[in-house]
């Protein structure tokens, strides 16, 4: 078979999962940062940013091994850069990047680093001169300039676009560009302890910034999606409002409607929703219920149960996950296989996709990974 | 007794809060009693915690709260020495920087009478081989937010092995990724799951 035929196969069976539909077998998305250590064990964290071709290099070898090839996820390399991760935190949160090898030990993963440049007069700043203002004014405080960031080296991209191409593994579009929620954003940018504190001190002007960077947020990213190129499902990360972060009060006054508006949004332009969701959710998941079936993707990680998921969502939309990460790390390849084999046998084969919680963690081992892959397969 | 301290910091209300604290200091209140009503009120917090009345983020506010009134009255020490029970040691393992969930276990120990000590962030195991040698603890607690430092947990209780510190000390590690499987590759003694849970082992552990 040629990696391309391969990749159609892929393509039809991931699909088929997000339409909730039965895929000729389940659709295993295994993604993490740390697969180039099993081919070269002396590699360390901070050869991610120092010599990034050399870790995408061995990532694509690492997937080629036997039992791993048979991850149907493309490997997530070429984009751990310096001013990649810079970008992230700076975008993400508001936040600074503490960085292997520069900040950190050689082995350490990348920390983000919270700086929470935004004051208790900023809401007022929001609301007289816009999000767009306000969020040049940010990065300037936290020292980063979006201008200096080097382009993207595009020869590279596309040699190893055609190296990925050749592996067979999906080629399904996603964008990675979607907003955080805007309860995230602000958050990051206050800090979280002043950001709960503002929600009690100031409700008003804090709803009211959060419905401005909404709307912001939501018409660039309409536009984004309509001029670039056509995409499957894209990302949207929630870390900081599971039900038992926030009640159920604060959720839906702050949080679900960005959800709420969001996803019609990317609808009528034919995205998927993919919410990539830590912490527990399961107080919280009857709202996703309002969304059309097989419109959305719930990704969680280990702390929202399996169970509950299957039972609210279950027939609403495609759920991937959930072996603990802790698990492939420090577990064994026997609880691993049977972490995967219970997921089955409560998930079933239809809307289901096998994955790590949050991600594989970049310590796992690799027998573990290949536990839960042949677990998958039935083997 | 100051019903108004109490349930102004029951309540969340952080103005009420430093407010009053203010205006019993200005009154001689002696600080120590101060500190009482401040616990009383995050007894009524851990509570409410656990009658999901309120959630990790009023943990949080209460935490920072907490901290502001103490400020006022010299800092968390006077806290510690308003403590009933014994001392609490905590920090989170070195390489990693996560403080929010440790200020809450910190923060929510001391005011139910723990003595806490707080070793911060990035904490190398010589700091906590020292805390434990200074202060004799008889809890500890770890926060980890990264499964790549589950080894320098392990590394950092091995290491209180070798130097004879172990056996006197329980070790709670909590954070995340932190779960069963977890506690045993590290050979802690147990997982906490939230702040009350520390609270209620450590008052067990200790007789309490």
């Amino acid at each position: 078979m040629t990696p391309q035929e391969m990749t159609e196969i892929r393509n039809k069976r991931i699909m088929a999962a997000l339409n909730m539909e039965k895929p000729d077998r389940i659709p295993i998305n295994l993604s993490g940062q740390g697969f180039f250590k099993w081919i070269d064990p002396k590699a360390v964290l901070a050869d991610l940013f120092r010599n990034p071709k050399y870790t995408d290099e061995l990532t694509l070898q690492a997937f080629q091994l036997p039992i791993i090839n048979e991850i149907d996820s493309a490997p997530m390399i070429g984009f751990t850069t310096e001013a990649g991760m810079t970008a992230f935190a700076a975008t993400s949160y508001f936040a600074k990047i503490k960085i292997p090898g520069r900040d950190l030990p050689e082995d350490a993963i990348w920390n983000i680093d919270e700086v929470g440049p935004m004051t208790a007069e900023d809401y007022d700043t929001v609301i007289d001169k816009g999000w767009e203002y306000m969020t040049a004014e940010l990065y300037k405080r936290i020292g980063f300039d979006p201008a200096s960031m080097p382009p993207p080296d595009m020869e590279y991209t596309n040699e190893l676009n055609a190296k990925i191409a050749a592996l067979g593994k999906t080629s399904l579009e996603i964008n990675p560009f979607l907003p955080m929620p805007s309860f995230e954003v602000i958050s990051g940018a206050r800090k979280m302890p002043e950001f709960f504190k503002d929600l009690r001190r100031i409700p008003d002007k804090v709803k009211a910034v959060i419905d401005i960077v909404d709307e912001a947020a939501i018409n660039k990213m309409v536009g984004a999606l309509k001029s670039g190129p056509p995409c499957a499902y894209g990302f949207i990360g929630g870390t900081r409002a599971g039900s038992d972060f926030i009640s159920a009060r604060v959720y839906e006054k702050y949080y679900h409607p960005f959800y709420h508006k969001i996803v019609p949004a990317m609808r009528e332009v034919n995205v998927k929703t993919w919410f990539h969701n830590d912490s527990d959710w399961s107080g919280f998941l009857q709202y996703f219920t309002e969304f059309p079936k097989a419109q959305c993707i719930f990704d969680p990680d280990h702390l929202t149960p399996m169970e509950k998921l299957k039972e609210v969502l279950g027939d609403r939309m495609c759920i991937e996950g959930n072996i603990p990460p802790a698990l492939l790390a420090v577990g064994t390849p026997d609880d691993c296989y049977k972490a995967a084999r219970d997921l089955i046998d409560l998930m079933g084969d239809t809307g289901f996709m096998m994955g790590v919680g949050c991600g594989v963690p970049v310590n796992a081992k690799r027998e573990n990974v290949e536990a839960v892959i042949l677990a998958t397969l039935g083997k | 007794m100051s019903k108004k301290l109490t349930d102004a910091m029951a309540d969340l209300n952080e103005d009420a809060v430093l407010e009053e604290v203010k205006a019993l200091k200005a009154k001689d209140v002696p600080a120590l009693d101060i500190i009482a009503y401040l616990q009383e009120g995050m007894s009524i917090v851990g509570k409410r915690f656990e009658e999901k009345e309120y959630f990790l983020s009023e943990l949080i506010m209460s935490a920072e709260i907490f901290k502001e009134a103490s400020d006022i009255l010299g800092g968390t020490g006077e806290a510690s020495a308003a403590s009933k029970y014994g001392v609490f040691v905590m920090g989170t393992i070195y390489d990693d920087i996560h403080d929010i969930g440790k200020n809450i276990v910190t923060t929510v120990m001391a005011s139910n009478g723990f003595n806490v000590v707080d070793l911060g962030v990035d904490v190398p195991t010589a700091k906590y081989v020292e805390a434990i040698r200074q202060y004799k603890p008889k809890v500890i607690g770890i926060s980890c937010l990264l499964t790549t430092a589950f080894d320098n947990i392990k590394e950092c209780i091995q290491t209180l092995e070798k130097e004879g510190l172990r056996k006197d000390v329980k070790i709670l590690i909590g954070g995340g990724p932190v779960d069963e499987a977890t506690c045993k590759y590290v050979r802690a003694d147990h997982v906490c799951k939230n702040a009350q849970e520390t609270v209620e082992y450590s008052k067990k552990y200790m007789g309490v």
